[in-house]
This record gives structure tokens, C-alpha cells and sequence, in this order.
């Protein structure tokens, strides 16, 4: 072995594995380099994703249906990225755009795609196919995987928790500039009754204050701001499906 | 079990209590969370499995099953193994054994806190991360407990210099608290809910810079340590290269931080960090054999004793494992490959062939070591264990070949255009019902895993049961060599 | 590196436990391995960002672009020949609509989330080309999908097709399917019937799938009537049973199962159903 590599080893040895005060602090400073070199960018308008203007955050129903959408666990089996190659726009529509996800908190990307992926399914499906679906996914699509979820049409939203989540989500960064936490319950009560309307058209009646209602408006808001914004070529599309 | 010590404390006799409590919380949670995983393959074959209850629906019993298997049974059998061979390298008792106790039932009350909170729904959807904010806390609390005791005992060694395991050991204790803290900075909205402080592709740019090394730091650098203490020792042969050993800790270490983007591939994450995710995956791959190669070169003059040792059997299956997955990781790092695998039943194949081969097996192969030196006598039934290792190995075999074709065949058909320039199969629905065969298979090799840890745990019931009747005196202090 | 200098014991296993280590050099292929993948990486990183400024985004514009030159006519019409209702097109247009349109228009197109379409009223117009019309490009406010990109243009003809030829005589019901998919559901099973533990067991699964969501995990009912009882619509013999579940009670929801289980499917959900009920009777199955 050459008198170098027998150098290094004395060294090796004799600074760091003699030390472990010292080996544990070039430890951490070694597994910081490659974290700060990606992360840190991401907070700056160059490096970073995209911040344009034309996403506004989810208004208090969509964020009650977010967080029932998150306890269920539906991001387990949904992926809301819809991915830059022609088969995904087929099959999804435009792909997923940076600034559709600034309200995102927490993102809800997903990993696996045991169901289709959900970014654009806002307003695919009107709202009793939803409320049916969430029933039992079989009725709409026999021989599906998708669990049932039976309980979303019984069980209430509390306007206090949500206002609570809207709460923590300004603290947190998120510009509800106009809204005032007083007007919650409203804001839950209004845009619940438009889909309650929508429903019973279908013949489907249920209360403004029903989780699946909560649960409808969010599904119903994904991939909308993106797709108008690319329609009026606030972004950049790829041109033709 | 405390045990009277008639000649004085003498700082010299080993805390091997805290390991025991250590040892029996491996086999439990692990048990569990294959049970676990055992239900939900069950669930995506045949959905009634779900009970129509909100506690048993897939969507919260996953991540029940990930935290399970890695923060209950591999972090114990982590916990356990360095508590063992940490002491016996540095000549040294544990710093203070009340701060190992706290971290024992510290950690099983945070197991315990997710098997309650997960079922309710109560999660922080990011994965391996999923707890809520308070347990959280409390996480981190005891993880510094565990330092603080860690590095400790490190002060007061009697041992001058550091083996290469300890090394390991190291980046696992101070790389685990750095993810941990950063990933978790959160704005609490009620005790069970929060929110976290970055959003949208900052906030997937952190989690899987976290998730990553979560697998990266909590199921590989931890059990390399394993393997360079519990592997020379089983085969009573030197180990392979120490110059290996600098060079390829020292790349892990640093390279593996960066890979967290290959979780991203083709998001809307920017391209550069896409790039580097990729390409550090890349220069992952010899380093990470490194390890492997240690490993495998070190039973040169140990093979006739892989044939009758189980415990030896374990431990070749297991680094090769290691060295599949991590030559698999990085080609599902390439952006082409990760185009057709990513969202697939590929990425769950690979992952097991990392978590049932590597972690499970270096688990077990500890395990069935630490036994006799543990408990003064050999296991109640010895060829279970050999019995434990086939079932396990075909296990293996079934769920990870079951996964590939599935998601092979998944991502081809996903993508599938026919000569109209149609999709070639629209409706979701077509695809997936083809993935049952594939799912029933993953389920029997789960089913064979799952049966060599039921049999596994019922040996050492019984081994640890008659041990007790047996055995008053003290241990023997002397190092079994 | 001669064969000499190789397995020499470092000698420091007093302070590992009595771990020895050799200090062999580093594989000369492992080395050359770490060395390909260092360079392959910066070179990747600089051709890909800097030389050839490559990006997701510039891909899929090629990948649309080379579709478009190979498919110029678009997706949607692959050169629609004239439309005309055939036999062909409509049997192939059941098909269509037995996979993507029952959810919504209901077995036999008596609507349900969307509308009916037997009768005379059309939002849309009821001509062939009003039909061809909106199920190309939808309704997409409304939830009707622009299903042309998805299906091509032929099945949306065969599709229309069907529809048509069922608007213009609603009287027949769900035509039964054609051969090849499932044995005539209509030939009601009538001596052959016997109640194997075979026949139960596959009827139990077939039970779980498709009729739990009305009639209850445990047969006790729900939208449908319950099994548990003596009191049957429809006459509780097995004959009856698999009468109504073969040709359904579409007015009051009940599914026409014929077309979708087939025969034998039939009659295994007939007998389990039949087991059920006289066990909770307390009478022999059968009877
Ligand atoms: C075990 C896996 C699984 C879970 C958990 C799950 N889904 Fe699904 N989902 C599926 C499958 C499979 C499909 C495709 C078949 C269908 O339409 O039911 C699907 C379809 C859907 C669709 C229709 C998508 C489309 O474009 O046709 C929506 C919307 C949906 N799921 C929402 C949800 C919501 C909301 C939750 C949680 C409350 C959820 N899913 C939980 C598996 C799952
Ligand atoms: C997700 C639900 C859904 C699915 C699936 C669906 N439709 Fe529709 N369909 C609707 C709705 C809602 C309308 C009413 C649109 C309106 O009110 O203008 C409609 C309208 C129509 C009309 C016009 C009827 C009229 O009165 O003018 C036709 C024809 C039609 N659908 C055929 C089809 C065909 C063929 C398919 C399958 C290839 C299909 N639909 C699948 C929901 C659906
Ligand atoms: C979408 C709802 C729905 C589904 C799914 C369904 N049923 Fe029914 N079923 C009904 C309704 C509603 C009735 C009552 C019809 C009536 O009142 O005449 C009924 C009646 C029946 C009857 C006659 C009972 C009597 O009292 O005469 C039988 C037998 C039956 N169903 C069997 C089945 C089987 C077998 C399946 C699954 C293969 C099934 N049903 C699926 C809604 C459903
Ligand atoms: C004993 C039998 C086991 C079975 C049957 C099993 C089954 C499963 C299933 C069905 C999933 C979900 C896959 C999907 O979403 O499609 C899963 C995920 C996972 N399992 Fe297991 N598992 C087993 C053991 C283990 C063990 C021992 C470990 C780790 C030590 C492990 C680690 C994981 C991880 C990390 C995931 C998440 C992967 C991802 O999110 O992509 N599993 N497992
Ligand atoms: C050189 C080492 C490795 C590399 C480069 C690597 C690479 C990857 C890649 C690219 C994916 C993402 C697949 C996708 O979602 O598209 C992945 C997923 C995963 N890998 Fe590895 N891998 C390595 C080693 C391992 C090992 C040893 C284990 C386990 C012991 C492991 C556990 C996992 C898990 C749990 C996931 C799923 C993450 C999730 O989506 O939830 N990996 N790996
Ligand atoms: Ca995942
Ligand atoms: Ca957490
Ligand atoms: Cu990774």
C-alpha cells in the first residue's frame, strides 16, 4: 500500500477515531452540505418554484374537505401530480404546474397511484357522481379497490375546527388577507348550500354541515386555478392535446 | 430479571437489561407491523377486507404498517443491537442507566401513542412523518435522551479508538434528530392537527429530503453498524478491508443527502434539484456497495459455516439484499427508468427487497445471535431457525418478483398508446383489475414472512421462558469471543 | 499491491471487541465503478443543463409534436367514414356504453346522474349529429365527459349508434349480450337449479360485490328488501329469485344482473341468497 494511503489512515485514525467529539461534529457538518445546497434555494424567486398570482388559497369548505381528504388517508392511493408527458395529458389533462401547489400545506403530492391521479379532477364528475362514489365506490365503478366511506355522508363539520385550520394556516403563511375568522361558519354555510343545490338536482338531499359536502367542494377545486390560468395563457401550455 | 451482584458495581458489567427490553420490543413490533402489512396487501386484492370501519379502511392502516416496521421494529432491533455491541466495543457500561430506561419506555409509549392516533386518522400525511405534532415532541425529547446517554458513554470510553460500527452508529443518532426537527417544524391547530410551516413544493422538497434519509439513515447506516460488529463476530473472521471501510462511510455519509429529489422526478420541482437528486443517486451506487463488498469478502475462509450457521445464512442473504436494492435505487433514479416506475407496484418491490431482505434479515440474524449470550443457552427449537430463514427467503422472493411484474405492467400499460394515437387502455379500472394475481402472490410471500416471525417469536418465548427457570447466577462478565 | 501485502491483521481488536479487521486494498473495479459514476454524473449535469438545455418541458413539446405529425387529422376524427346504424356498430356500441356510460344513464339508459336517454326530450338535440355532438366534446360544466379523446371517434359513432337504435324502441330491454361476453342471461335456469356448497360459495362472493351496497352486508336489506324474511315481491321460490335477478326491476332500482353475471352467476347468487334466507327460516334449503 502505498506510504500515502498509509498517511491518511494514521491520520484517520489517530484525529477522528480517537476523537468522537470530533467525529461527530464533521459528521454533521457533512450530512448538512447537500440538504442546504437544495433547500435553501427554494426560498428564493430564482432558484425556487414557481409564486404567480393567479392561485388564491382554498376557501374554508375546501379546507374542511382538505383535512377529511387528509385523515381518510386518500393521498395514500391518489398522486395530485399530473406528469409533463403526453400520456398523462391524455389521460389527466394539462400537467401540474409549480404555483397550483403554493397553497398546498402540506403538499399531498402523493407516492403510488393505487386509484387515478386527482389534480385535474375538479370538475370532471359533477357532485352526485361524488357523493355516490364516496357511498360505495362500486355503485359508479364496479370493481373497484377504493374502500367505501359511508360515515363522510353522516358525519358533521365543526365550524370551530375549521376555523381553527384556517386559523393555524395564516399563522403559518397563508395571505387570508380578506378573510376574518368571524365569517367562517358562513363562508361553510354559503358555498355548502350551492353544492347541497347541486345535489339534489341529481335527487340526492343531505345538509350544507355533512363531511361529504366539505369533501365535494375540495375535490371539486382540484386543478381548477391551473386550468383557467392556463386557458388564458397566464402559463405557459404545451400546445395541443 | 434484575439479578444480585455480589462483587461490587464494578463499572465494567454491562447494562444487558435495557438490550433484553430492547430484544423482546424487536419481536413484538415486528410481528405487529408484518400483521399489518399482511392485512392491507389483503385489502388492496379483496376491498371487503376493509370492514367498512373508519379505524380498518386502507388509507390509515398504511401508514399504521410503515411506522410500524420502521420505527418499532427495525428502530428496536437498532436500538437493541447498538445497546449490545456499543458496550462491549468500548469496555464500557452505559453512560446512565436510568437514561436508558427512559428511552426504552419513552420510545414504546411513542409505538403505543401511533397505534392509536394512526387508526383514528389523526396524521400529518407526510410519509414516515405521519405523527402528530405532539408525538412529534416527544420524539424528540427522547431522541435526545438517547443522545445525551449515547454520546455519553462515548466521554467516559475506556476504548481509545472508535471501530467503524460506532461510526455508523454515530451519523444515525445525529442524522435522525437533524431530519426529525427540520421536517417537522409545524403551527399547531388543535392538539391533533397542525400545519406545516413550508407548503407546496418547498414543503415535498423537505419531506423527501427527510423521507429519503429516513430510509437512508434509520434502515441502512444503523444496520451497516449492525453488520460490521454481528457479521465478523458470527463468522469469527477479520473484517475484509478497514481502508473500505473510511472510504465508503465517509461517501455514504455525504452522497445520500443529497438523493431526497429522485422522489420527485418529473414534478414541478425545479429541474436543477431533479438533476442532482438523479445524479447523486448515481454516484450512490459504489459506495453503498462498499458496504456489501465489506460484508460478503469478510466470510472469505467463513462458507462452510454459512451452511450450518442460521445465523450466517441471514446475514449473506441480507447484505446481498443490500446490494440488489441499492443497485436497483439507483437506476429508478434515471429519469427515463423513474418515468415508467414511478407511482408503479415496482417502487413497493423494491422497497421490500430493502426492508424484507436487508433490515428484516440483518433483524433476525441478530436476533438468533445475541440469544446464547443473552440468555446462557441456545435457542428451544435450534433448526426453527433455518426453517425461519427458507420461509423467509421465498417470502422475499414472491413479494418482490410479484411487485415487479405488476408495476412493469402497470407503467407500460398507464403510458399504452395504440395506432390512433389513443390511449390503448383508458378506463383506470381495466388496469388495475389486472393486478390482482399479482396482489394475491405479494400476499402469500407476505403470508411466509409473516409465519417465520410468528415462529421466531414463539422459539424465543419459550428459550427466554426456560432460561429463567435455569439460570440464577450472575452473567459472566468475561467477552464471549 | 502484491499477494504479500493482502490479509495482514491491523492488530487493533482490543479496541473492537475482539473484531479483527485486514486492511486489503480497495477493489480495483469498485474504485474505477466510483471514479464512472463521479464523472458520468458532472458530465450528465453540465450536458443536460448547460450544453443542451434540456428540460420536461421541452421533451413533451417533441413528444406532442412527433404525435401530431404521425396523427395529423388530431385525436378525435380518425377519418369519420358516413354515420349509419348498423348492426355492427350498435353491438359494438353496447359495449361502449355498458363500460363508460351506465354509471351515469342507468343498464338501460333510464338515466340516473345523467339524463334518460329513451325518451323524446334532448337537451342537446336528438339527431345523429346532435348525439355524435356531445358525446365528442361533452358537457364538461355539467359532469358529461369529451369522450372522444378518450374512446376515438369510432367508438363515439358506435356508441350514438346504440343509443339510437334503443331511443327508437325503448320497449326492449338491455339486449343481451352478445355471445362472446357472457352465455344468454335471458334463459331462465329452471330444473337444472341445484344448491351446491360450490355454487353458494362463489354466490357469496358475487353477493359481496355487486349487491351488499342495497341489500346489506348480512342480507338484512337496505334500499333493497331484506332475505332474512318470508315476505318476497316477487314470489319466493328459486325460480322466482333468479327470474328477478336475471331480468332485475329496473323501475325500482333493481339491477337487470342477466347481462353482467351471466347465467351461472345467476344461479350462484340465487342459491347462496336461497341458502341464506332458510337458514334464517330455520327450513331446509331448497324447498
Ligand atoms: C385503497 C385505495 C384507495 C383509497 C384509500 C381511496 N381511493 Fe379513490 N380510487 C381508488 C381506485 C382503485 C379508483 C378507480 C376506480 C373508481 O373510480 O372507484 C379510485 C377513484 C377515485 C375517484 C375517481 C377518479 C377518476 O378520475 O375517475 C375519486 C374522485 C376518488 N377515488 C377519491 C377518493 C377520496 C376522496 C378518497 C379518500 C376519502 C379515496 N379516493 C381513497 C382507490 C382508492
Ligand atoms: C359522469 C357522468 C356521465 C357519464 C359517465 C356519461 N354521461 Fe352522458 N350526460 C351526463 C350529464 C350530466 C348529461 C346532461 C348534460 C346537460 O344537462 O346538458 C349528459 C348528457 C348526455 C347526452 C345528451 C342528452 C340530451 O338530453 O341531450 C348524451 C347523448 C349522452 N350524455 C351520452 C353519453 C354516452 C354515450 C356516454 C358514454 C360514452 C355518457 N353519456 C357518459 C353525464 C354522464
Ligand atoms: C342499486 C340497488 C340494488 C342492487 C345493486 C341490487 N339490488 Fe336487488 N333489489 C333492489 C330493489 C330496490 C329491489 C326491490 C324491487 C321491488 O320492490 O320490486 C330489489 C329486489 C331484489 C329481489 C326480489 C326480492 C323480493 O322481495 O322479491 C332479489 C332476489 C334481489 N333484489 C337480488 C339481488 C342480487 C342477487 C343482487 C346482486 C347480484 C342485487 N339484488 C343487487 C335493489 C338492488
Ligand atoms: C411481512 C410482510 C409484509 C407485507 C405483506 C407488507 C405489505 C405492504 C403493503 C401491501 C404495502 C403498501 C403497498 C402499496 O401502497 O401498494 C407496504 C408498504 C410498505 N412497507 Fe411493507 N409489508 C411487509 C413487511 C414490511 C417490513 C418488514 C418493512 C420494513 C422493515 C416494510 C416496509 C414498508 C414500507 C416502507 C412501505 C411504504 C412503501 C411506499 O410508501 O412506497 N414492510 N407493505
Ligand atoms: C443507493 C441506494 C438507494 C437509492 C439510490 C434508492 C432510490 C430510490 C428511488 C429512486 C425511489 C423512488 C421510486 C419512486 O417513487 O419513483 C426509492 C423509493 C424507496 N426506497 Fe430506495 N433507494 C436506495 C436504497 C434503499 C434501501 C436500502 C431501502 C430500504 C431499506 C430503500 C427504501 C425505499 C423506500 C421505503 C422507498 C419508497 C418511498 C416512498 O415513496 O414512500 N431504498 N428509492
Ligand atoms: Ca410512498
Ligand atoms: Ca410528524
Ligand atoms: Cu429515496
Amino acid at each position: 500500500m502505498s506510504d500515502t494511503q498509509a498517511k491518511q489512515e494514521r491520520f484517520h485514525r489517530r484525529v477522528l477515531e480517537s476523537k468522537a467529539g470530533l467525529f461527530a461534529i464533521v459528521t454533521t457538518i457533512v450530512i448538512s452540505i447537500g440538504g442546504i445546497v437544495e433547500i435553501a434555494p427554494m426560498f428564493t424567486v430564482a432558484a425556487g418554484p414557481e409564486r404567480p398570482d393567479w392561485v388564491s388559497p382554498y376557501t374554508a369548505l375546501e379546507v374542511a374537505g382538505r383535512d377529511i381528504y387528509i385523515r381518510e388517508g386518500c393521498y395514500v392511493c391518489h398522486s395530485q401530480m399530473v406528469r409533463p408527458m403526453r400520456s398523462e395529458l391524455l389521460r389527466y389533462g394539462e400537467w401540474s404546474r409549480a404555483g397550483e401547489y403554493r397553497y398546498d400545506r402540506p403538499f399531498l403530492l402523493g407516492s403510488r397511484r393505487i386509484g387515478p391521479d386527482l389534480h385535474r379532477v375538479g370538475g370532471k364528475y359533477p357532485d352526485a357522481w361524488h357523493y355516490e362514489h364516496m357511498r360505495d365506490p362500486r355503485s359508479t365503478t364496479p370493481g373497484s379497490v377504493m374502500p367505501p366511506y359511508p360515515w363522510l355522508l353522516e358525519r358533521r363539520i365543526d365550524p370551530d375546527d375549521v376555523t381553527a385550520s384556517v386559523r393555524a394556516l395564516m399563522r403559518s403563511g397563508t395571505p387570508y388577507y380578506d378573510v376574518d375568522l368571524a365569517s367562517v361558519p358562513g363562508a361553510l354555510r354559503t358555498q355548502g348550500d350551492a353544492v347541497v343545490a347541486r345535489l339534489m338536482e341529481a335527487r340526492i338531499e343531505t345538509e350544507p354541515d355533512r363531511e361529504i359536502v366539505a369533501l365535494i367542494a375540495y375535490l371539486q377545486r382540484l386543478g381548477q386555478d391551473g386550468r383557467r390560468a392556463i386557458e388564458q395563457g397566464l402559463t405557459t401550455p404545451t400546445g395541443a392535446r | 430479571m434484575q439479578y444480585t451482584n455480589p462483587v461490587k458495581a464494578d463499572r465494567s458489567i454491562y447494562d444487558d437489561d435495557v438490550v433484553r427490553l430492547f430484544f423482546g420490543a424487536t419481536v413484538l413490533w415486528g410481528v405487529v407491523g408484518m400483521l399489518v402489512g399482511v392485512i392491507i396487501a389483503l385489502q388492496l386484492a379483496w376491498w371487503p377486507a376493509n370492514l367498512g370501519l373508519p379505524w380498518t379502511t386502507f388509507g390509515r392502516l398504511r401508514p399504521l404498517h410503515t411506522n410500524a416496521v420502521i420505527f418499532a421494529f427495525a428502530g428496536n432491533i437498532c436500538f437493541a443491537g447498538i445497546y449490545y455491541s456499543m458496550q462491549r466495543l468500548l469496555k464500557t457500561r452505559m453512560w446512565n442507566d436510568l437514561l436508558s430506561r427512559v428511552h426504552f419506555w419513552g420510545w414504546q409509549a411513542i409505538i403505543v401513542a401511533a397505534a392509536i392516533t394512526l387508526p383514528l386518522g389523526m396524521t400529518q400525511s407526510k410519509e414516515y412523518a405521519e405523527l402528530i405534532w405532539p408525538i412529534d415532541v416527544a420524539i424528540a425529547v427522547v431522541w435526545v435522551v438517547f443522545a445525551v446517554n449515547f454520546f455519553g458513554t462515548l466521554a467516559v470510553r475506556k476504548v481509545k479508538h472508535i471501530y467503524v460500527a460506532i461510526w455508523f452508529y454515530i451519523s444515525f443518532v445525529i442524522t435522525i434528530a437533524v431530519l426529525h426537527i427540520v421536517n417537522s417544524l409545524a403551527v399547531p391547530a388543535s392538539l391533533f392537527r397542525s400545519y406545516p410551516l413550508y407548503s407546496g413544493l418547498t414543503d415535498a422538497l423537505v419531506q423527501w429530503w427527510y423521507g429519503h434519509n429516513a430510509v437512508g439513515f434509520f434502515l441502512t447506516t444503523p444496520f451497516l453498524g449492525l453488520m460490521y460488529y454481528y457479521l465478523p463476530r458470527a463468522a469469527e473472521r477479520p473484517v475484509y478491508s478497514y481502508r473500505l471501510s473510511i472510504v465508503h462511510f465517509w461517501s455514504l455519509v455525504f452522497l445520500y443527502i443529497w438523493t431526497g429529489p429522485h422522489h420527485l422526478l418529473y414534478s414541478a420541482l425545479p429541474d436543477w434539484a431533479q438533476t442532482l437528486g438523479m445524479i447523486f443517486s448515481i454516484m450512490l451506487l459504489a459506495p453503498s456497495w462498499g458496504g456489501m463488498l465489506n460484508g460478503l469478502l469478510t466470510l472469505r475462509g467463513a462458507w462452510n459455516k454459512v451452511r450450518t450457521d442460521p445465523v450466517l445464512k441471514f446475514f449473506v442473504v441480507a447484505v446481498s439484499f443490500y446490494g440488489m436494492a441499492t443497485f436497483e435505487g439507483p437506476m429508478m433514479a434515471i429519469r427515463a427508468v423513474n418515468g415508467l416506475a414511478h407511482f408503479t407496484n415496482w417502487v413497493i418491490g423494491h422497497v421490500h427487497s430493502g426492508a424484507l431482505g436487508w433490515v428484516g434479515m440483518m433483524a433476525f440474524g441478530t436476533l438468533y445471535w445475541m440469544v446464547p449470550r443473552l440468555w446462557k443457552r441456545d435457542l428451544a427449537y435450534p433448526n426453527w431457525a433455518t426453517t425461519h430463514f427458507w420461509l423467509a427467503t421465498v417470502g422475499i422472493v414472491l413479494y418482490t418478483v410479484s411487485m415487479w411484474a405488476a408495476g412493469l405492467m402497470e407503467g407500460l400499460m398507464w403510458r399504452g398508446v395504440n395506432d390512433q394515437g389513443l390511449l390503448s387502455s383508458p378506463a383506470f379500472m381495466d388496469i388495475v383489475n389486472r393486478l390482482d394475481p399479482f396482489y394475491w402472490m405479494r400476499l402469500v410471500g407476505g403470508v411466509l414472512y409473516l409465519v417465520g416471525a410468528l415462529m421466531m417469536m414463539w422459539n424465543l418465548i419459550r428459550t427466554v421462558g426456560q432460561s429463567k427457570a435455569q439460570v440464577q447466577t450472575p452473567a459472566p462478565v468475561v467477552a464471549v469471543s | 499491491m502484491n499477494k504479500k501485502e493482502r490479509d495482514i491483521v491491523l492488530g487493533h481488536e482490543d479496541e473492537a471487541d475482539g473484531i479483527q479487521e485486514y486492511d486489503n486494498p480497495l477493489p480495483d473495479w469498485w474504485l474505477g465503478l466510483f471514479w464512472i459514476t463521479i464523472i458520468w454524473g458532472l458530465g450528465y449535469l453540465i450536458h443536460y443543463h448547460f450544453i443542451a438545455d434540456r428540460s420536461p418541458q421541452a421533451a413533451l413539446a417533441q413528444e406532442i409534436a412527433a404525435a401530431e405529425e404521425r396523427w395529423p387529422e388530431g385525436l378525435t376524427g380518425a377519418g369519420v367514414g358516413s354515420f349509419e346504424v348498423t348492426d355492427a356498430a350498435v353491438a359494438a356500441g353496447e359495449q361502449v356504453f355498458r363500460t363508460n356510460c351506465v354509471a351515469c344513464h342507468g343498464i338501460n339508459l333510464e338515466g340516473g346522474i345523467g339524463p334518460n336517454l329513451l325518451d323524446d326530450e334532448w337537451i342537446h338535440g336528438g339527431t345523429s349529429e346532435d348525439i355524435i355532438n356531445v358525446v365528442t366534446n361533452g358537457v364538461v360544466e355539467k359532469g358529461m365527459l369529451a369522450w372522444a379523446p378518450i374512446i376515438g371517434a369510432e367508438a363515439v359513432n358506435n356508441v350514438t349508434a346504440y343509443v339510437l337504435s334503443r331511443n327508437a324502441d325503448p320497449s326492449v330491454t338491455a339486449a343481451p349480450a352478445p355471445a362472446e361476453q357472457a352465455p344468454a342471461a335471458a334463459q331462465v335456469a329452471g330444473a337444472d337449479f341445484v344448491i351446491t356448497a360450490a355454487a353458494v360459495t362463489a354466490g357469496e362472493g358475487i353477493f359481496a360485490q355487486f349487491c351488499i351496497a342495497c341489500h346489506g352486508s348480512n342480507l338484512e336489506g337496505g334500499i333493497g328488501p331484506s332475505f332474512l324474511d318470508d315476505e318476497w315481491i316477487h314470489g319466493g321460490t328459486s325460480a322466482d329469485v333468479i327470474r328477478i335477478v336475471t331480468n332485475g326491476v329496473p323501475e325500482k332500482g333493481m339491477v337487470a344482473w342477466g347481462p353482467v353475471l351471466g347465467a351461472e352467476g345467476v344461479n350462484n347468487v340465487a342459491a347462496y341468497v336461497m341458502t341464506k334466507n332458510s337458514e334464517a327460516l330455520g327450513k331446509e334449503p331448497g324447498t
